[in-house]
């Protein structure tokens, strides 16, 4: 069963002694009220829409996003973010407010309510937190706050809200609510970013909660051993290198009294050698019948592709009538020449008969070269099946030989590990005659010293590549189950994403899920172009695309009845009028036909994206805020002042036109 | 430039016309695909792996579609190997001399014996039947309400695997066997 999230709907948010926000020189409080459906704030540059989106998603996480385009994992997020949520605010409010300065938000999760006030720069506290239904005229608390401090309410928020919503832990919540339901202004695109894709379709295509847990966690932690295995391979490569440096210096050092040690070390030297000498040989002839199945492997393509070929050819049509004046120019009118019957049939009759190579009329054959060319072609096709044959029984007799070799090999492999053992073993009882040293001390330990880091770094290098692998199985069987889940939900998210991405982008595109390496993303292609190539998008309706994909997620995943809220800041960007009526066309139909929520804020241009999404939605759906009355505008925009109510009033005009 | 002809889809398509054609008088264009995507699964259950297998489907009009049999198809008809009878087609004789000219091939006797048996099955059960049953195969079914143009996942023909196992045993030489009990096992699924 494809896991549900009941999204949080935002229903009031205050910002208390916010400085950037002032009218007629005063800083001003902002109570806004925000109602289902689109919420939209305008206003000129520079007023603060997007530091207003920001404080909001700051009061519900403790997180602003750093601007730049990295996406990271849910258990990533703060440890990346932390320093620059507690510079951001810095200058937006002045000095003298930022004790006093703070942001209270009432949010709904199911039947719950939750109240909390956050001061802009403890990051990690809250000052108010109140849970609470509302039953009848009764309010009915679920929380209780007393004796806690601003800590212990800000993680009891994490906890409670996590629960409410059904996400394993906060991070996750964090995860969605600043990635996937924000597009904001640095228009990060998870789906085009495929560690972030990965990311959202493991959380998002899940049955069991903790398996998208699982899935980031096996990542990092394979990632991490990747990582260090990397590191100690290269670390034992610089120790080889300066060991090899150092051995041109190596004298024989003969010792005489331990002769007989010496002939038994010789005895087991030469076993070394041997088994290393087995098995080189049968890694060579191992590796040599690899090259000849890829060989063959190469040769059988060929054969095919020239099998398909001479196929081509042999069907190709051939009919030399169609080139006779008189057919050609019956096909064009017609109206057949010989009979002057008329239709739309004639040019397909004509076409079928004089193609059978024979005369229609008197049935003789009109080419006396095609049998002919047509059993030349027959035989080669004959002879190159044979040589397919044949070369596929090579092939499967190789295979099993292929096989055989493996075995030895690793038999042959046994064998030297258990030679190297017993000299290793005879060289630690013995080392006075196993290291014959170069005759300097000071060298002699310096190679002792490199041997040993090498072996340290190699048995590491060895170690933590074995610790990724050993994670590879239970990673990919998590994986699958995404793919599986994904195959049960697509029957709803396809058809969802569909709707809405033809909505803008006017075209029927189709999506797929694509495993690259240890990542799952989604592919866009559109229908009819070959399915290998990559269709080509601007950046804009790349924008737009990965907002309709976010939505269909955001539907698909919504467990209640107020679904989500999606937070986009500024949207029309760099589109032209008619994209911009498309958007409007995509955001109306979310809000509307899917009845989740868009808090959004807009420029003041040719707006025509509010125009169409206020003209779809109306004031039912619909509540559209002025900036211009929390904050002083500047002196050009008061000297464009009409030019902005002029867009205001036909906005206006449209919200009631429906 | 001409389209390029696959040697399998050449040959698949004019088999199953000449079985279709001898058997029911006649057949359509989409059953040629449709009896195709059904010898797909025989194949996977005769012990290849579906990865070899030459053809992919989409579903199209309610049936799959497979454009390396389409293409093949429009080449037969051009050279007069099928012919066009309004409702439906039938295979000329020079049809018939072309797919016996090409059965003894080495590469295509294997696939002959999948063919065999699918189109055998269409008359030890009743056409309308097999056909109805083969239009029900779960994939085909969700594709065809997705619209989605994704390729028919033949994958999905594994989990039947083990109900036909349980029936007919693990390894049935003769494929019409595992053949019936598809299509018996298509037919009751809702």
């Amino acid at each position: 069963m494809q896991k549900r999230y009941n999204f949080i709907k935002l229903e009031k948010v205050i910002l208390r002694n916010f400085s950037l926000y002032k009218k007629n020189g005063k800083v001003c409080d902002i109570d806004e009220t925000i109602n289902a459906g689109v919420y939209c704030l305008a206003g000129a540059n520079g007023l603060g829409k997007t530091t207003f989106l920001n404080a909001i998603n700051y009061g519900l996480t403790g997180i602003v996003l750093e601007p730049e385009k990295t996406v990271y994992s849910p258990g990533e997020i703060v440890k990346f973010n932390h320093g620059y949520t507690e510079r951001y605010f810095k200058g937006r409010i002045v000095k003298k407010d930022e004790k006093n300065a703070e942001i209270e938000i009432l949010l709904r999760v199911n039947d719950k309510y939750f109240r909390i006030i956050r001061s802009f720069f403890e990051r990690d506290k809250l000052r108010l937190l109140e849970i609470f239904s509302i039953e009848g005229n009764t309010k009915i608390d679920h929380f209780e706050s007393k004796n806690k401090n601003p800590k212990e309410l800000n993680d009891h928020y994490q906890q409670l809200l996590a629960i409410e919503t059904g996400f394993i832990n906060f991070d996750y919540f964090v995860f969605y609510q600043l990635y996937v339901l924000t597009f904001d202004e640095n228009r990060r695109m998870i789906f085009w970013d495929d560690r972030a894709s990965s990311q959202a379709l493991a959380i998002a295509f899940n049955s069991e909660p903790d398996d998208a847990e699982k899935i980031l966690d096996l990542a990092r932690k394979m990632e991490k051993h990747e990582s260090n295995g990397r590191n100690a391979r290269w670390s034992s490569t610089q120790a080889k290198k300066k060991i090899e440096e150092l051995m041109p210096k190596n004298k024989d050092r003969k010792s005489s009294d331990l002769e007989e040690l010496e002939r038994e070390f010789k005895i087991l030297n030469r076993d070394l050698e041997k088994a290393q000498k087995v098995y080189e040989n049968i890694s060579i002839e191992y590796d040599t019948m690899l090259k000849r199945q890829s060989s063959l492997n190469s040769e059988i393509m060929q054969l095919k592709t020239a099998h398909t070929k001479l196929f081509s050819r042999y069907s190709r049509p051939r009919a030399q009538l169609l080139e006779n004046t008189n057919i050609q120019l019956s096909i064009k009118k017609q109206e057949c020449w010989l009979c002057g019957a008329v239709g739309s049939y004639i040019a397909d009759n004509i076409e079928k008969s004089v193609r059978k190579g024979a005369c229609p009329l008197c049935n003789t054959a009109i080419d006396k070269n095609y049998n002919a060319d047509q059993d030349k072609l027959l035989k080669l096709i004959k002879k190159n099946d044979e040589n397919i044959t044949s070369k596929n029984s090579e092939l499967d007799d190789l295979t099993q030989e292929i096989e055989g070799k493996k075995t030895d090999l690793d038999k042959a492999e046994i064998e030297l590990k258990k030679v190297k053992n017993r000299v290793k073993d005879f060289s630690e009882d013995n080392p006075e005659i196993s290291f014959k040293g170069t005759g300097n001390k000071k060298i002699d330990a310096l190679i002792e010293q490199y041997r040993s880091q090498y072996e340290r770094a190699d048995k590491e290098a060895k170690e933590e590549y074995a610790k990724r692998d050993n994670l590879k199985p239970e990673y990919e069987r998590l994986l699958k189950k995404v793919e599986s889940s994904y195959r049960e939900a697509e029957t709803v998210f396809v058809p969802t994403f569909k709707k809405l991405a033809k909505s803008f982008i006017g075209l029927d595109l189709q999506i797929q899920p694509q495993r690259n390496n240890r990542l799952i993303k989604l592919v866009l292609e559109l229908q009819n172009t070959a399915r290998t190539e990559s269709f080509q998008l601007s950046e804009s309706q790349r924008f737009f695309l990965d907002i309709a994909l976010r939505m269909a997620l955001a539907i698909l995943l919504s467990g209640n009845n107020d679904g989500a809220t999606m937070i986009i800041d500024t949207p029309e960007g760099s589109l032209d009028i008619t994209y911009e009526n498309r958007v409007g066309d995509m955001f109306a139909q979310y809000v509307t036909t899917y009845h989740q929520n868009l808090f959004m804020t807009a420029n003041i241009n040719t707006s025509q994206l509010l125009l169409s999404l206020a003209r779809k939605c109306g004031r039912n759906n619909m509540e559209f805020r002025r900036m211009i009355e929390w904050t002083d505008p500047s002196e050009i925009q008061k000297e464009g002042e009409y030019l902005f109510k002029q867009v205001f009033d036909s906005i206006e005009a449209a919200l009631n036109e429906k | 430039m001409d389209d390029q002809v696959n040697p399998e889809a050449f040959f698949d398509s004019l088999s199953l016309a000449h079985k279709l054609d001898n058997y029911f008088d006649g057949f359509k264009l989409e059953e040629i695909h449709l009896f195709s995507y059904f010898s797909s699964f025989l194949y996977c259950y005769s012990g290849e792996s579906i990865g070899t297998w030459p053809h992919r489907y989409t579903a199209s009009n309610g049936f799959p579609f497979s454009a390396t049999i389409y293409t093949a198809i429009k080449r037969h008809i051009q050279n007069g190997l099928f012919e066009n009878k309004e409702e439906y087609y039938i295979i000329s004789g020079r049809g018939t001399d072309e797919f016996n000219k090409f059965k003894g091939l080495s590469n295509f006797r294997s696939r002959e014996r999948i063919l065999n048996a699918v189109c055998t099955t269409a008359i030890l059960v009743p056409y309308s039947q097999t056909v109805r049953a083969l239009l029900n195969e779960p994939d085909l079914q969700k594709q065809i309400q997705l619209e989605n143009g994704s390729w028919l996942n033949q994958m999905s023909f594994y989990p039947q695997f083990k109900k036909i196992s349980d029936a007919v045993g693990i390894k049935a030489n003769d494929l019409m066997i595992p053949a019936i009990e598809l299509i018996n096992s298509l037919s009751i699924q809702k």
